[in-house]
Protein backbone atom coordinates (compact mmCIF):
# COMPACT_ATOMS: atom_id res chain seq x y z
CA UNK A 1 0.00 0.00 0.00
CA UNK A 2 1.39 3.27 -0.97
CA UNK A 3 1.79 6.37 1.72
CA UNK A 4 3.12 9.04 -0.82
CA UNK A 5 2.03 8.89 -4.44
CA UNK A 6 3.47 11.40 -6.96
CA UNK A 7 1.92 11.54 -10.34
CA UNK A 8 3.55 14.18 -13.16
CA UNK A 9 4.15 16.56 -10.62
CA UNK A 10 5.84 19.55 -11.89
CA UNK A 11 6.83 22.92 -9.85
CA UNK A 12 7.88 26.31 -11.32
CA UNK A 13 9.40 29.33 -9.99
CA UNK A 14 9.28 32.84 -12.03
CA UNK A 15 13.37 33.89 -12.13
CA UNK A 16 12.51 37.39 -12.08
CA UNK A 17 10.89 37.05 -8.85
CA UNK A 18 13.82 36.32 -6.99
CA UNK A 19 15.32 39.57 -7.98
CA UNK A 20 15.02 42.15 -4.90
CA UNK A 21 11.29 43.02 -4.88
CA UNK A 22 11.01 46.65 -3.69
CA UNK A 23 8.83 49.96 -5.20
CA UNK A 24 11.85 51.20 -6.13
CA UNK A 25 13.03 48.36 -8.30
CA UNK A 26 9.61 47.80 -10.06
CA UNK A 27 9.53 51.59 -10.90
CA UNK A 28 13.12 50.90 -12.30
CA UNK A 29 12.79 48.65 -14.43
CA UNK A 30 9.38 49.37 -15.63
CA UNK A 31 10.67 53.28 -16.43
CA UNK A 32 14.04 51.32 -18.24
CA UNK A 33 11.71 49.19 -19.94
CA UNK A 34 9.53 52.04 -21.15
CA UNK A 35 12.69 54.10 -22.49
CA UNK A 36 14.09 51.00 -24.58
CA UNK A 37 10.69 50.35 -25.83
CA UNK A 38 11.59 47.17 -24.94
CA UNK A 39 8.56 44.36 -25.06
CA UNK A 40 8.01 42.53 -21.55
CA UNK A 41 9.97 39.34 -21.80
CA UNK A 42 8.20 36.32 -23.05
CA UNK A 43 6.74 34.24 -20.24
CA UNK A 44 8.58 30.88 -21.31
CA UNK A 45 12.15 32.27 -20.69
CA UNK A 46 11.50 33.88 -16.98
CA UNK A 47 10.18 29.95 -15.67
CA UNK A 48 12.56 27.72 -14.28
CA UNK A 49 11.43 24.37 -13.46
CA UNK A 50 12.62 22.96 -10.43
CA UNK A 51 10.74 19.69 -10.75
CA UNK A 52 9.19 18.48 -14.01
CA UNK A 53 7.31 15.21 -14.77
CA UNK A 54 7.70 13.49 -11.99
CA UNK A 55 6.32 10.41 -10.55
CA UNK A 56 6.80 7.65 -8.55
CA UNK A 57 5.27 6.24 -5.35
CA UNK A 58 6.68 5.37 -1.72
CA UNK A 59 4.89 2.12 -0.01
CA UNK A 60 4.80 1.63 3.70
CA UNK A 61 7.58 0.79 5.31
CA UNK A 62 10.42 2.15 2.55
CA UNK A 63 13.34 3.85 3.22
CA UNK A 64 14.21 5.64 0.19
CA UNK A 65 17.15 7.61 -0.59
CA UNK A 66 17.18 10.71 -2.94
CA UNK A 67 20.44 11.70 -4.72
CA UNK A 68 21.29 14.03 -6.97
CA UNK A 69 23.78 17.12 -7.44
CA UNK A 70 23.07 20.56 -5.63
CA UNK A 71 20.39 22.07 -7.38
CA UNK A 72 18.79 19.19 -8.78
CA UNK A 73 15.51 19.38 -6.69
CA UNK A 74 15.86 17.50 -3.83
CA UNK A 75 14.93 19.98 -1.05
CA UNK A 76 12.44 20.93 -3.24
CA UNK A 77 10.55 17.75 -3.39
CA UNK A 78 10.78 17.54 0.50
CA UNK A 79 9.12 20.78 0.93
CA UNK A 80 6.31 19.46 -2.36
CA UNK A 81 6.00 16.35 0.21
CA UNK A 82 5.42 18.25 2.90
CA UNK A 83 3.14 20.70 1.37
CA UNK A 84 4.65 23.18 1.79
CA UNK A 85 4.98 24.04 -2.16
CA UNK A 86 1.93 23.43 -3.95
CA UNK A 87 2.25 21.94 -6.98
CA UNK A 88 1.85 23.76 -10.47
CA UNK A 89 0.99 20.53 -12.07
CA UNK A 90 0.90 17.23 -11.45
CA UNK A 91 -0.93 15.57 -7.92
CA UNK A 92 0.83 14.95 -4.73
CA UNK A 93 -0.95 12.12 -2.52
CA UNK A 94 -0.37 11.03 1.02
CA UNK A 95 -1.53 9.20 3.99
CA UNK A 96 -0.30 10.21 6.99
CA UNK A 97 1.42 12.71 9.25
CA UNK A 98 4.38 13.94 7.75
CA UNK A 99 7.69 15.08 9.21
CA UNK A 100 10.14 17.22 7.89
CA UNK A 101 13.69 17.00 9.24
CA UNK A 102 16.27 20.13 7.92
CA UNK A 103 18.64 21.80 9.62
CA UNK A 104 19.16 25.24 10.83
CA UNK A 105 14.96 25.77 9.96
CA UNK A 106 12.01 25.96 12.77
CA UNK A 107 13.91 27.08 16.13
CA UNK A 108 13.02 30.43 17.81
CA UNK A 109 16.77 31.57 19.12
CA UNK A 110 15.03 33.74 22.06
CA UNK A 111 13.47 30.64 23.49
CA UNK A 112 14.66 27.81 25.47
CA UNK A 113 15.01 24.27 24.01
CA UNK A 114 12.22 23.36 26.34
CA UNK A 115 9.55 26.06 24.67
CA UNK A 116 11.34 25.11 21.24
CA UNK A 117 10.48 21.29 21.75
CA UNK A 118 6.53 22.39 22.81
CA UNK A 119 6.51 24.85 19.72
CA UNK A 120 7.78 22.30 17.14
CA UNK A 121 5.53 19.70 18.51
CA UNK A 122 2.28 22.17 18.27
CA UNK A 123 3.87 23.14 14.37
CA UNK A 124 4.03 19.39 13.25
CA UNK A 125 -0.10 19.29 15.03
CA UNK A 126 0.77 17.23 18.40
CA UNK A 127 -1.38 17.81 21.17
CA UNK A 128 -0.06 19.70 24.44
CA UNK A 129 -0.69 16.60 26.47
CA UNK A 130 1.32 14.06 23.87
CA UNK A 131 4.09 16.57 24.21
CA UNK A 132 4.46 16.54 27.29
CA UNK A 133 4.35 12.23 27.39
CA UNK A 134 7.32 12.81 24.85
CA UNK A 135 9.38 15.96 26.47
CA UNK A 136 11.30 13.17 28.68
CA UNK A 137 12.29 11.35 25.56
CA UNK A 138 13.57 13.69 23.40
CA UNK A 139 15.64 15.72 26.25
CA UNK A 140 17.02 12.49 26.85
CA UNK A 141 17.70 11.49 23.21
CA UNK A 142 19.47 14.72 22.65
CA UNK A 143 21.42 14.55 25.50
CA UNK A 144 21.01 18.25 26.51
CA UNK A 145 19.55 18.25 29.83
CA UNK A 146 21.81 20.39 31.42
CA UNK A 147 21.38 23.17 28.36
CA UNK A 148 17.19 22.48 27.41
CA UNK A 149 16.26 26.17 29.46
CA UNK A 150 19.06 27.59 27.70
CA UNK A 151 18.12 29.54 24.73
CA UNK A 152 18.43 28.49 21.36
CA UNK A 153 20.76 31.02 20.31
CA UNK A 154 23.47 30.16 22.80
CA UNK A 155 23.43 26.17 21.18
CA UNK A 156 25.97 25.09 19.22
CA UNK A 157 25.51 24.15 15.91
CA UNK A 158 25.49 20.34 16.75
CA UNK A 159 23.34 21.15 19.77
CA UNK A 160 20.74 22.28 17.53
CA UNK A 161 21.33 19.64 14.71
CA UNK A 162 20.74 17.03 17.62
CA UNK A 163 17.64 18.77 19.31
CA UNK A 164 15.80 19.24 15.66
CA UNK A 165 16.55 15.26 15.88
CA UNK A 166 15.73 14.17 18.38
CA UNK A 167 12.10 16.08 18.40
CA UNK A 168 11.85 14.92 14.80
CA UNK A 169 12.18 10.74 15.42
CA UNK A 170 10.33 11.60 19.01
CA UNK A 171 7.39 12.95 17.18
CA UNK A 172 7.10 9.92 14.95
CA UNK A 173 5.32 10.74 12.44
CA UNK A 174 4.39 8.32 9.67
CA UNK A 175 6.51 9.60 7.52
CA UNK A 176 9.68 10.72 8.42
CA UNK A 177 11.57 13.22 5.58
CA UNK A 178 14.86 13.98 6.29
CA UNK A 179 17.11 16.51 4.69
CA UNK A 180 20.80 16.15 5.13
CA UNK A 181 20.70 15.92 8.58
CA UNK A 182 22.70 12.84 9.63
CA UNK A 183 25.91 14.28 8.32
CA UNK A 184 25.87 15.95 11.83
CA UNK A 185 27.06 15.10 14.89
CA UNK A 186 29.78 13.20 16.26
CA UNK A 187 30.07 9.77 15.88
CA UNK A 188 28.73 9.09 18.71
CA UNK A 189 25.34 10.46 17.88
CA UNK A 190 25.58 9.49 14.41
CA UNK A 191 25.83 5.69 15.78
CA UNK A 192 22.71 6.31 17.97
CA UNK A 193 20.34 8.02 15.47
CA UNK A 194 20.99 5.53 12.64
CA UNK A 195 20.27 2.72 15.19
CA UNK A 196 16.91 5.01 16.12
CA UNK A 197 16.08 4.95 12.30
CA UNK A 198 16.07 1.17 12.21
CA UNK A 199 13.63 1.16 15.19
CA UNK A 200 11.63 3.67 13.34
CA UNK A 201 11.49 1.48 10.61
CA UNK A 202 10.94 -2.06 11.90
CA UNK A 203 7.74 -0.18 13.44
CA UNK A 204 6.33 -0.11 9.85
CA UNK A 205 7.22 3.73 9.43
CA UNK A 206 8.72 5.03 6.17
CA UNK A 207 11.56 7.42 5.76
CA UNK A 208 12.62 9.49 2.85
CA UNK A 209 16.42 10.30 3.00
CA UNK A 210 18.22 13.08 1.30
CA UNK A 211 21.96 13.15 1.33
CA UNK A 212 25.34 13.03 -0.42
CA UNK A 213 26.84 10.31 1.47
CA UNK A 214 26.41 7.36 -1.16
CA UNK A 215 27.49 4.71 1.66
CA UNK A 216 24.64 6.04 3.84
CA UNK A 217 22.19 5.04 0.69
CA UNK A 218 23.97 1.75 0.06
CA UNK A 219 23.88 0.83 3.65
CA UNK A 220 20.44 2.00 4.64
CA UNK A 221 18.28 2.60 1.91
CA UNK A 222 16.35 0.05 0.05
CA UNK A 223 15.49 2.06 -2.75
CA UNK A 224 16.75 5.13 -4.08
CA UNK A 225 15.67 7.73 -6.94
CA UNK A 226 18.17 9.85 -8.73
CA UNK A 227 17.04 13.36 -9.16
CA UNK A 228 18.85 15.44 -12.42
CA UNK A 229 17.47 19.02 -13.53
CA UNK A 230 14.48 18.69 -11.65
CA UNK A 231 13.39 14.85 -13.40
CA UNK A 232 13.61 11.61 -12.01
CA UNK A 233 16.54 9.74 -14.09
CA UNK A 234 16.86 6.54 -11.75
CA UNK A 235 14.14 5.14 -9.90
CA UNK A 236 15.08 1.42 -7.85
CA UNK A 237 17.36 -0.84 -5.98
CA UNK A 238 19.23 1.17 -4.12
CA UNK A 239 23.03 -0.57 -5.14
CA UNK A 240 22.03 -0.18 -8.73
CA UNK A 241 21.05 3.83 -7.60
CA UNK A 242 24.22 4.56 -6.52
CA UNK A 243 26.30 2.51 -9.67
CA UNK A 244 24.16 4.80 -11.94
CA UNK A 245 24.67 7.81 -10.21
CA UNK A 246 28.45 7.39 -10.40
CA UNK A 247 28.37 6.77 -13.97
CA UNK A 248 26.20 10.40 -14.31
CA UNK A 249 29.20 12.18 -12.43
CA UNK A 250 31.79 10.46 -14.68
CA UNK A 251 30.11 11.65 -17.89
CA UNK A 252 29.42 14.83 -16.31
CA UNK A 253 32.87 14.84 -16.00
CA UNK A 254 34.15 13.79 -19.46
CA UNK A 255 32.07 16.39 -20.84
CA UNK A 256 33.39 19.37 -19.36
CA UNK A 257 36.69 17.90 -19.57
CA UNK A 258 36.01 17.88 -23.62
CA UNK A 259 35.05 21.32 -23.57
CA UNK B 1 -13.53 29.78 2.39
CA UNK B 2 -15.62 28.21 5.01
CA UNK B 3 -13.74 25.12 4.95
CA UNK B 4 -10.67 26.81 5.16
CA UNK B 5 -11.88 28.94 8.37
CA UNK B 6 -12.87 25.09 9.68
CA UNK B 7 -9.05 24.61 8.97
CA UNK B 8 -8.15 27.15 11.21
CA UNK B 9 -9.65 26.36 14.03
CA UNK B 10 -7.72 22.72 14.07
CA UNK B 11 -4.73 24.50 14.63
CA UNK B 12 -6.29 26.31 17.65
CA UNK B 13 -3.42 24.09 19.61
CA UNK B 14 -0.31 25.98 17.88
CA UNK B 15 -2.28 29.48 17.76
CA UNK B 16 -2.62 28.44 21.43
CA UNK B 17 1.09 28.07 21.42
CA UNK B 18 2.31 30.76 19.64
CA UNK B 19 0.59 33.31 21.25
CA UNK B 20 2.19 32.30 24.87
CA UNK B 21 5.26 32.28 23.09
CA UNK B 22 4.35 36.20 21.85
CA UNK B 23 3.35 36.88 25.45
CA UNK B 24 6.67 35.39 26.55
CA UNK B 25 9.26 37.03 24.19
CA UNK B 26 7.60 40.57 24.38
CA UNK B 27 7.83 40.88 28.68
CA UNK B 28 11.50 38.55 28.80
CA UNK B 29 14.56 40.28 30.56
CA UNK B 30 11.97 42.97 31.34
CA UNK B 31 11.94 43.87 34.92
CA UNK B 32 8.29 45.62 35.02
CA UNK B 33 7.08 42.68 32.59
CA UNK B 34 3.32 42.12 32.04
CA UNK B 35 3.23 45.97 33.96
CA UNK B 36 4.44 47.43 30.70
CA UNK B 37 1.03 46.89 28.83
CA UNK B 38 -0.87 48.86 30.53
CA UNK B 39 2.38 51.41 31.45
CA UNK B 40 2.29 52.53 27.97
CA UNK B 41 -0.77 53.70 27.43
CA UNK B 42 -0.75 55.53 30.89
CA UNK B 43 2.26 57.45 29.61
CA UNK B 44 0.96 58.31 26.52
CA UNK B 45 -2.14 59.69 28.74
CA UNK B 46 0.00 62.10 30.54
CA UNK B 47 1.49 63.29 27.13
CA UNK B 48 -1.66 64.07 25.92
CA UNK B 49 -3.28 65.55 28.93
CA UNK B 50 -0.18 68.36 29.14
CA UNK B 51 -0.48 68.89 25.11
CA UNK B 52 -4.27 68.79 24.67
CA UNK B 53 -6.01 69.72 28.04
CA UNK B 54 -3.41 71.28 29.59
CA UNK B 55 -2.05 73.69 26.90
CA UNK B 56 -4.92 73.81 24.15
CA UNK B 57 -7.85 73.35 26.27
CA UNK B 58 -10.01 70.75 24.69
CA UNK B 59 -12.96 71.22 26.71
CA UNK B 60 -14.16 67.61 26.86
CA UNK B 61 -15.13 66.16 30.00
CA UNK B 62 -13.68 63.54 32.18
CA UNK B 63 -10.41 63.62 29.40
CA UNK B 64 -8.21 61.40 30.85
CA UNK B 65 -10.75 58.81 30.14
CA UNK B 66 -11.50 60.32 26.85
CA UNK B 67 -8.34 59.43 25.98
CA UNK B 68 -8.03 56.06 27.57
CA UNK B 69 -10.63 54.58 26.10
CA UNK B 70 -9.27 55.78 22.79
CA UNK B 71 -5.72 55.33 23.12
CA UNK B 72 -6.55 51.60 24.70
CA UNK B 73 -7.96 49.67 21.49
CA UNK B 74 -6.35 51.92 18.80
CA UNK B 75 -2.96 50.49 20.57
CA UNK B 76 -4.20 46.92 19.91
CA UNK B 77 -5.30 48.46 16.56
CA UNK B 78 -1.96 50.07 15.58
CA UNK B 79 0.54 47.86 16.85
CA UNK B 80 -1.15 44.77 15.29
CA UNK B 81 -1.49 45.86 11.69
CA UNK B 82 2.08 47.57 12.03
CA UNK B 83 3.90 44.25 13.59
CA UNK B 84 1.42 41.69 10.90
CA UNK B 85 2.88 43.56 8.37
CA UNK B 86 6.62 41.87 8.21
CA UNK B 87 4.87 38.66 9.55
CA UNK B 88 4.92 36.73 6.59
CA UNK B 89 8.59 37.73 5.58
CA UNK B 90 10.31 37.58 9.11
CA UNK B 91 9.06 33.62 9.95
CA UNK B 92 9.92 32.74 6.43
CA UNK B 93 11.93 29.67 8.67
CA UNK B 94 8.99 28.32 10.12
CA UNK B 95 6.59 28.65 6.89
CA UNK B 96 9.09 26.50 5.14
CA UNK B 97 9.10 23.79 7.81
CA UNK B 98 5.91 22.24 7.92
CA UNK B 99 2.64 23.42 6.11
CA UNK B 100 -0.12 24.72 7.59
CA UNK B 101 -2.29 27.81 7.04
CA UNK B 102 -0.09 30.79 6.67
CA UNK B 103 -2.54 33.08 8.10
CA UNK B 104 -1.79 31.82 11.45
CA UNK B 105 0.68 34.84 12.07
CA UNK B 106 -0.76 37.88 11.64
CA UNK B 107 -3.95 36.08 13.95
CA UNK B 108 -1.12 35.33 16.53
CA UNK B 109 0.15 38.80 16.42
CA UNK B 110 -3.51 39.83 16.79
CA UNK B 111 -4.40 37.60 19.64
CA UNK B 112 -1.40 38.37 21.36
CA UNK B 113 -1.83 42.43 21.25
CA UNK B 114 -5.53 41.35 22.11
CA UNK B 115 -4.56 39.83 25.44
CA UNK B 116 -2.79 42.54 26.31
CA UNK B 117 -6.01 45.16 25.17
CA UNK B 118 -8.33 43.18 27.62
CA UNK B 119 -5.73 43.19 30.33
CA UNK B 120 -5.48 47.19 30.42
CA UNK B 121 -9.08 47.64 30.05
CA UNK B 122 -9.53 45.51 32.89
CA UNK B 123 -7.59 48.27 34.44
CA UNK B 124 -9.34 50.92 33.07
CA UNK B 125 -12.66 49.70 35.10
CA UNK B 126 -11.16 50.90 38.63
CA UNK B 127 -10.11 54.13 36.97
CA UNK B 128 -13.65 54.65 35.63
CA UNK B 129 -15.26 54.11 38.89
CA UNK B 130 -12.83 56.57 40.43
CA UNK B 131 -14.12 59.11 38.55
CA UNK B 132 -17.41 58.79 39.74
CA UNK B 133 -18.48 57.08 36.46
CA UNK B 134 -21.49 54.36 36.65
CA UNK B 135 -20.41 51.05 34.87
CA UNK B 136 -24.10 50.47 33.20
CA UNK B 137 -25.16 47.51 30.87
CA UNK B 138 -23.71 48.81 27.79
CA UNK B 139 -20.55 46.41 28.42
CA UNK B 140 -22.33 43.56 27.97
CA UNK B 141 -21.98 44.58 24.13
CA UNK B 142 -18.09 44.50 24.78
CA UNK B 143 -17.56 41.10 23.35
CA UNK B 144 -19.86 41.30 19.68
CA UNK B 145 -18.09 44.94 19.24
CA UNK B 146 -14.59 43.31 20.16
CA UNK B 147 -15.24 40.80 17.72
CA UNK B 148 -16.01 43.19 14.78
CA UNK B 149 -12.91 45.20 15.78
CA UNK B 150 -11.14 41.95 15.28
CA UNK B 151 -12.59 41.44 12.29
CA UNK B 152 -11.65 44.69 11.05
CA UNK B 153 -8.51 44.86 12.20
CA UNK B 154 -7.32 40.96 11.04
CA UNK B 155 -8.79 42.25 7.24
CA UNK B 156 -6.24 45.04 6.81
CA UNK B 157 -3.03 43.41 8.90
CA UNK B 158 -3.76 40.47 6.08
CA UNK B 159 -3.97 43.14 3.24
CA UNK B 160 -0.71 44.57 4.57
CA UNK B 161 1.62 41.59 4.86
CA UNK B 162 0.72 39.95 1.62
CA UNK B 163 1.60 42.88 -0.12
CA UNK B 164 4.96 43.16 1.99
CA UNK B 165 5.86 39.69 0.56
CA UNK B 166 5.68 41.23 -2.64
CA UNK B 167 6.67 44.97 -2.01
CA UNK B 168 9.24 45.20 0.69
CA UNK B 169 8.35 48.86 0.70
CA UNK B 170 5.09 48.25 2.13
CA UNK B 171 6.63 47.59 5.49
CA UNK B 172 8.03 51.24 5.67
CA UNK B 173 4.89 52.87 4.39
CA UNK B 174 2.19 50.98 7.01
CA UNK B 175 3.67 53.50 9.62
CA UNK B 176 2.86 56.64 8.12
CA UNK B 177 -0.40 55.51 7.15
CA UNK B 178 -1.11 54.34 10.37
CA UNK B 179 0.14 57.90 11.89
CA UNK B 180 -2.23 59.97 9.11
CA UNK B 181 -4.99 57.61 10.70
CA UNK B 182 -4.13 58.67 14.43
CA UNK B 183 -4.83 62.31 13.32
CA UNK B 184 -8.16 61.13 11.54
CA UNK B 185 -9.52 59.27 14.28
CA UNK B 186 -10.94 60.58 17.54
CA UNK B 187 -8.71 59.98 19.77
CA UNK B 188 -7.43 62.92 21.95
CA UNK B 189 -10.31 65.09 20.17
CA UNK B 190 -14.25 64.62 19.99
CA UNK B 191 -15.73 63.93 16.49
CA UNK B 192 -18.27 66.81 16.61
CA UNK B 193 -15.59 69.54 18.01
CA UNK B 194 -13.54 68.87 15.27
CA UNK B 195 -15.79 67.06 11.69
CA UNK B 196 -18.40 69.24 9.87
CA UNK B 197 -21.53 68.01 10.48
CA UNK B 198 -22.15 67.78 6.13
CA UNK B 199 -18.99 65.67 5.70
CA UNK B 200 -20.12 63.34 8.93
CA UNK B 201 -21.36 60.55 7.35
CA UNK B 202 -18.96 59.85 4.48
CA UNK B 203 -16.15 60.44 7.65
CA UNK B 204 -18.12 57.76 9.51
CA UNK B 205 -18.43 55.35 6.40
CA UNK B 206 -14.68 56.18 5.62
CA UNK B 207 -13.29 55.39 9.18
CA UNK B 208 -15.45 52.98 10.64
CA UNK B 209 -12.65 53.31 13.74
CA UNK B 210 -14.31 56.46 14.79
CA UNK B 211 -17.35 54.54 15.53
CA UNK B 212 -15.82 51.51 16.99
CA UNK B 213 -13.49 54.23 19.24
CA UNK B 214 -16.77 55.81 20.30
CA UNK B 215 -18.82 52.70 20.97
CA UNK B 216 -15.43 51.79 23.42
CA UNK B 217 -16.14 55.10 24.82
CA UNK B 218 -19.77 54.20 25.70
CA UNK B 219 -19.45 50.87 27.01
CA UNK B 220 -16.54 51.90 29.52
CA UNK B 221 -17.01 55.55 30.65
CA UNK B 222 -20.92 56.21 29.66
CA UNK B 223 -20.20 57.79 26.87
CA UNK B 224 -23.03 58.81 24.08
CA UNK B 225 -24.21 55.75 21.75
CA UNK B 226 -23.02 56.50 18.28
CA UNK B 227 -26.19 57.28 15.68
CA UNK B 228 -27.65 53.64 14.66
CA UNK B 229 -26.62 54.43 10.77
CA UNK B 230 -23.33 55.05 12.11
CA UNK B 231 -23.02 51.85 13.52
CA UNK B 232 -24.24 49.80 10.51
CA UNK B 233 -21.68 51.67 8.40
CA UNK B 234 -19.04 50.38 10.68
CA UNK B 235 -20.13 47.01 10.92
CA UNK B 236 -20.56 46.77 7.19
CA UNK B 237 -16.73 48.13 6.77
CA UNK B 238 -15.55 45.59 9.30
CA UNK B 239 -17.35 42.52 7.54
CA UNK B 240 -16.55 44.03 4.12
CA UNK B 241 -12.67 44.51 5.08
CA UNK B 242 -12.03 41.08 6.69
CA UNK B 243 -13.68 38.94 3.72
CA UNK B 244 -11.75 41.32 1.35
CA UNK B 245 -8.53 40.68 3.13
CA UNK B 246 -8.61 36.84 3.61
CA UNK B 247 -9.87 36.27 0.46
CA UNK B 248 -6.81 38.20 -1.34
CA UNK B 249 -4.17 36.29 1.22
CA UNK B 250 -5.42 33.10 0.77
CA UNK B 251 -5.71 33.58 -3.13
CA UNK B 252 -1.90 34.76 -3.01
CA UNK B 253 -0.70 32.14 -0.36
CA UNK B 254 0.95 30.16 -2.64
CA UNK B 255 3.03 32.44 -4.43
CA UNK B 256 3.97 34.05 -0.98
CA UNK B 257 5.73 31.04 -0.02
CA UNK B 258 7.81 30.83 -3.15
CA UNK B 259 8.58 34.62 -2.70
CA UNK B 260 9.87 34.33 0.39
Amino acid sequence: MFVLKVENMGVKFKLSHMKETTLKGSFVRAFTRFLKREPTKPAGEDIFWALRNVSFTVNEGDFIGVIGHNGAGKSTLLQILTGIYKPDEGTVESRGRIGLLQLGTGFQQDLSGRDNIFLNGAILGLKRKEIENLYDSIVEFSELERFIDMPIKNYSSGMKARLSFSIAINISPDILLIDEVLSVGDEHFKKKSRLKLDEIRSAGKTIVLVTHSLSEIRNTCNRAICLNKGQVVFNGESQEAVRFYLEQVKKDEQKTATK
Amino acid sequence: MFKKLLELYQYKELIQTLVSRNLKVRYRNSILGYAWTWLDPLMMMFIFILVFDVLFKSGIKHFPLYLLCGLIPWTFFQNTTGQSVSSITDNAGLIKRVYYPREIFPLTIMLTHGVTMFLSLLVLIPVVLAFGIPITAKILLFPIISIFFFLFTFGLSLIFSTMNVFMRDIRHIVPLILRLLFYGTPIFYAVENRVPERILDVYMFVNPLAVILNLFRSMFMNYYVPKPIHIAFALVDCILLFLVGYVFFKKNEDLMVKRI
